[in-house]
């Protein structure tokens, strides 16, 4: 059978990759989304909160501009973004957002009809459009409508498994039908990456079970460096019990966070932003409240709606209420609902321009696995949309671009067919490993790990320890064993294929966070408790040797603001 | 404190029996289901039962999982007579010691609980899924009164998880009937102030398999898990159909 | 196949329902009207006596003769166009949908006829059968 070619080879399912299909596909090119679920149960659609511009629809916002969407971001991001590149994305934003809302996109509205806009952490201004608290779900299900418009080719549940390479160029993937569990060979002139972050390396995820950050250590296998990995945000507020998400708009829209003696803590740590500070430092503050016994018993605090009234918190804040009521039987219009911090975004990723390009030619990335960078060392919240739709666009164009210029059309079988051959051979020995090790024990301990040892406050002591852990488990790792050797709907092997992955991201995070010898954002040590510009302001970039990342550093792009100390 | 992973830890004491359809089409085994003992705590789903089973007891069950917050729409499933979606459905709720988990009903399985959904998404591109304007664009958003916007909040809130689809007899009998979901997407795009395509949507919902199909058995609203009601939205089109026949838009 | 092929496909065009179904409603609610008055006639109004000197009398009153063709009419029309939709629940051909609508349409307006002709036949024939 010949080999299956395209021109764009999108993979992922979400917000970005589906911008940078649409983009690709209205620039007249033959493209083709490879998706390991159908698109819209991508994680984008768990998104609830809203998405950046700086469209000063509000009232209190009139006088916001694109500049200072983009000083909030570097400033949120602890100094740690590239400037140009967090320009970039505020400038693009009324566009995309605009963009949107003629695509159908059902954005909440203020009484004059425009697009309704909520104060978010860390934002100087009301400048989060949302529709009510499922932004996300919003915005990925009116992607998807657009992308069944231009009728773009979409293989669901195939999940591809390593890019192919020949002398520095992107030329396609080898992909999985899951359905089946046949391993194909597929061309493409141009591959982009939108295939989310790494959240499921942590415990206490408010991630999908799907964001098993596989995009990323696919890229990193082929060559293609890793930028920031050791930057992972902390939601301030997930479901005590099982880290389900609770949007930063229910403090947008006014909630209080009461320790266990009813005290609004955050006038301790942001007397001016208090609960709307940016998301690591009300993280530190509650799990610091927690930490020293203010919390409630089993460590959480509480997250108090009560004051809001039924109208608001049923016409903003609806989803919010049945994931209360739904999984801890709270309702928070009669009670606060318990909450935790818990892992929740990759701020690093795939190291890519403004253009979503990457190091190996050919090759692009967009959305969450990618990091441009603009959260820097914390995300602010609503900028994730943002970026998703952004640089998926650019990623789409630019991709286009290198597509019509430099196409070098379908690749040869030989080169299709000997990665083949290499990747159907790992994917056998897997699905015939007998090993004594149980997958899932080493998933939960590498879970576990995380998220105590490289998680809210870091320290050399933990993270020599996590490194260590993560090692002996890429050893035990390697004498794993599979339960189930059939090829359909095999979850069992790629769960385990995943695992894999998984580990190898670990040990990047873990390694970069242990090196990183400062409190930068979401990395914060107990040992080194202050912000080191003089020798840390820069990009930790690690590269894939057989022995484990190897790491050096790229200076990040100051053009605009000198970094100052962040407070709130 | 110290932060532990979340997983539920099995050691409860309850045990459930938990029956759950079993089948692969591409070997020669017949459709049955398989039963195990398992040990549940207090706050366990059907998802986290499914787990349970697939890294302690059988690593060949296939089913669908992804965000376990009930708005990606995967895992939409038949449990103990009742369509559920397995990650918001907590075992206590069901108030049984014993578990019957079976794929979407009337639809060809795949594998075990993964059912084929091609049928249902072929209705939903039928449909024409998107905004179709005609005029120029606006330089900023459109202007949509929040009371228009309100119109639409029952229909966006669908996750296309399916269960409405599975459980409506039309859509047994007429494999070619839209269904409740891909009629619950047109209306919200004929209430959308935005939309102005309201002729062609018309000729697409406005004909034998279209919404004349349906005879308000109203099963789609029992089923669905987001609480939305497909029946008013396939009355609200037959009246819009009606009202273009003398002329309405 | 995890591939599947989208865009629109050629039979969306439909011959549309909706005066069917409007029908249907209107056909329904005037039923209820007529059956009520019809059942208030025939055993609360006036002579009650079923006998043939009675029942030519009634049908030669104009009101027992609007009244009872409006139940013949729409009730048949109720009736036939319930079961199309009963029988169009198991996915007809496009064709074969088309042949049941044409046959129950005759079907029904022979009926009609047939009834009418029973009917009227007071009335019409008022010289016919003298009276």
């Amino acid at each position: 059978m010949p080999s299956m070619y395209h021109q764009v080879l999108i993979v992922g399912g979400g917000l970005a990759a589906l911008r940078a299909a649409i983009e690709a596909k209205d620039a007249g090119l033959g493209v083709a989304v490879f998706t390991r679920v159908h698109p819209v149960r991508s994680h984008s659609v768990a998104a609830q909160g809203g998405v950046n511009g700086a469209l000063a629809n509000a009232e209190k916002g009139a006088d916001d501009t694109i500049e200072k969407h983009a000083f909030d971001t570097v400033k949120g991001s602890d100094f740690l973004a590239d400037q140009p590149a967090a320009i970039t994305m505020t400038a693009d934003a009324p566009k995309r957002i605009i963009e949107m809302e003629h695509w159908g996109c059902p954005f909440s509205r203020t009484s004059d009809g425009k697009i309704a806009q909520r104060p978010f952490g860390g934002a100087g201004y009301p400048r989060t459009c949302y529709a009510a608290d499922k932004t996300g779900h919003a915005l990925l299900h009116t992607m998807y409508e657009q992308a069944v418009k231009r009728n773009i080719k979409v293989y669901e549940e195939w999940t591809v498994l390593s890019l192919v390479v020949e002398n520095g160029v992107c030329r396609g993937v080898i992909a999985l039908d899951l359905r089946d569990g046949d391993i194909h060979p597929i061309g493409a002139d141009a591959v982009i990456f939108g295939t989310g972050g790494t959240g499921r390396v942590y415990g206490r995820s408010t991630n999908s079970i799907i964001v098993t950050g596989s995009g990323m250590a696919i890229a990193y296998q082929a060559g293609v460096p890793l930028k920031d990995l050791e930057f992972i945000q902390f939601h301030p507020t997930s479901l005590f019990g099982n880290n389900v998400l609770i949007t930063e708009a229910a403090r947008g829209e006014g909630g209080y966070l009461r320790n266990v003696n009813g005290d609004r803590f955050m006038e301790k740590y942001a007397p001016k932003a208090m609960e709307l500070g940016p998301r690591d430092i009300v993280a530190r503050s509650i799990q610091t409240e927690i930490n020293e016994g203010r919390g409630f018993p089993g460590g959480y605090v509480a997250l108090d709606l009560t004051h809001l009234g039924a109208q608001k918190i049923l016409e903003r804040l609806p989803a919010i209420r049945d994931i209360s009521i739904n999984f801890v039987g709270i309702d928070p219009i009669e009670k606060p609902i318990p909450i935790q911090p818990g892992q929740h975004y990759t701020m690093g990723g795939i190291d890519t321009d403004v253009d979503g390009a990457t190091t190996l030619k050919g090759f692009y990335a967009a959305g969450e696995c990618a990091c441009v960078s603009v959260h820097g060392a914390n995300r602010l919240g609503g900028n994730s949309l943002l970026e998703t739709i952004v640089f998926g666009q650019r990623a789409g164009a630019h991709a286009s671009q290198y597509v019509k210029g430099n196409g070098r059309g379908r690749p040869s079988e030989d080169l299709l067919f000997d990665k083949l051959h290499e990747v159907r051979g790992r994917w056998e020995r897997l699905r015939a490993a007998d090993g004594p090790e149980d997958p899932a024990a080493i998933r939960d301990e590498m879970k576990a790990t995380m998220i105590e040892k490289v998680g809210i406050f870091r320290d050399a002591q933990k993270m020599t320890d996590a490194v260590e852990t993560v090692k002996r488990l890429q050893d035990r790792y390697q004498k794993v064993h599979v339960n189930y050797r059939g090829r359909r709907f095999n979850l069992d092997l790629l769960r385990t294929f995943e695992l894999g992955m998984k580990l190898q991201l670990a040990e990047v995070i873990a390694r970069g966070a242990l090196d990183r010898k400062e409190s930068r954002g979401s990395h914060a040590r107990t040992d080194y408790k202050d912000r080191d510009d003089a020798n840390w302001l820069k990009h930790t970039m690690a590269h894939h040797t057989p022995g484990g990342p190897r790491f050096d550093y790229k200076p990040v792009e100051i053009t605009k603001w000198q970094p100052e100390a962040r407070r709130y | 404190m110290s932060i532990t992973d979340t997983k539920p830890q099995l050691k409860g004491q309850n045990v459930a029996t938990v029956n759950i359809f079993r089948y692969d089409p591409s070997t020669t085994d017949e459709a049955h289901y398989d039963s195990w003992q398992v040990p549940i705590t207090g706050s366990m789903t059907v998802l986290d039962l499914l787990f349970y089973i697939l890294e302690h007891e059988d690593g060949s069950l296939a089913f669908r999982y992804a965000c376990r917050e009930a708005i990606c729409g995967s895992c939409a499933l038949y449990v103990n007579g009742t369509y559920r979606l397995a990650c918001k459905t907590q075992l206590k709720d069901l108030k049984a010691t014993e578990i019957n988990i079976s794929p979407l009903p009337h639809l060809k399985v795949i594998k075990d609980l993964v059912v084929d959904m091609d049928p249902f998404w072929e209705k939903y591109e039928r449909i024409r899924p998107y905004l179709i304007t005609r005029d120029d664009l606006p330089e900023k958003e459109f202007l949509q009164d929040p009371a228009d916007r309100l119109k639409m909040d029952d229909m966006v809130d669908c996750i296309l998880c399916g269960a409405c689809y599975s459980s409506c007899p039309q859509c047994w009998t007429d494999p070619e009937y839209l269904g409740p979901a891909a009629l619950v997407k047109m209306n919200r795009f004929t209430v959308d102030t935005r939309d102005q395509a309201n002729q062609e949507r018309t000729k697409i919902f406005d004909n034998e398999h279209g919404v004349w199909r349906c005879h308000t058995i109203f099963n789609c609203v029992e089923a669905c898990p987001k609480d939305i009601n497909q029946t008013y939205s396939i009355q609200h089109l037959k009246r819009r159909a009606v009202a273009r026949r003398f002329g309405g838009k | 196949m995890s591939v599947r092929d989208q865009g629109q496909p050629a039979w969306l065009v439909g011959p549309g329902g909706a005066m069917a179904w409007l029908l249907q409603r209107l056909s329904g609610f005037i039923l209820i009207i007529l059956l009520a008055t019809h059942l208030l006639l025939l055993h609360y109004g006036g002579d009650q006596q079923l006998v043939f000197a009675s029942v030519t009398i009634r049908l030669k009153t104009l009101l027992f003769i609007i009244i009872d063709t409006g139940l013949l009419a729409l009730g048949l029309y109720h009736g036939l166009n319930g079961l199309r939709n009963v029988v169009l629940d198991y996915d007809l051909s496009r064709r074969a949908g088309s042949v049941l609508t044409t046959v129950l349409w005759i079907v029904g307006i022979f009926m009609t006829i047939y009834g009418a002709t029973a009917l009227y036949s007071f009335w019409a024939g008022r010289g016919v059968f003298g009276g």
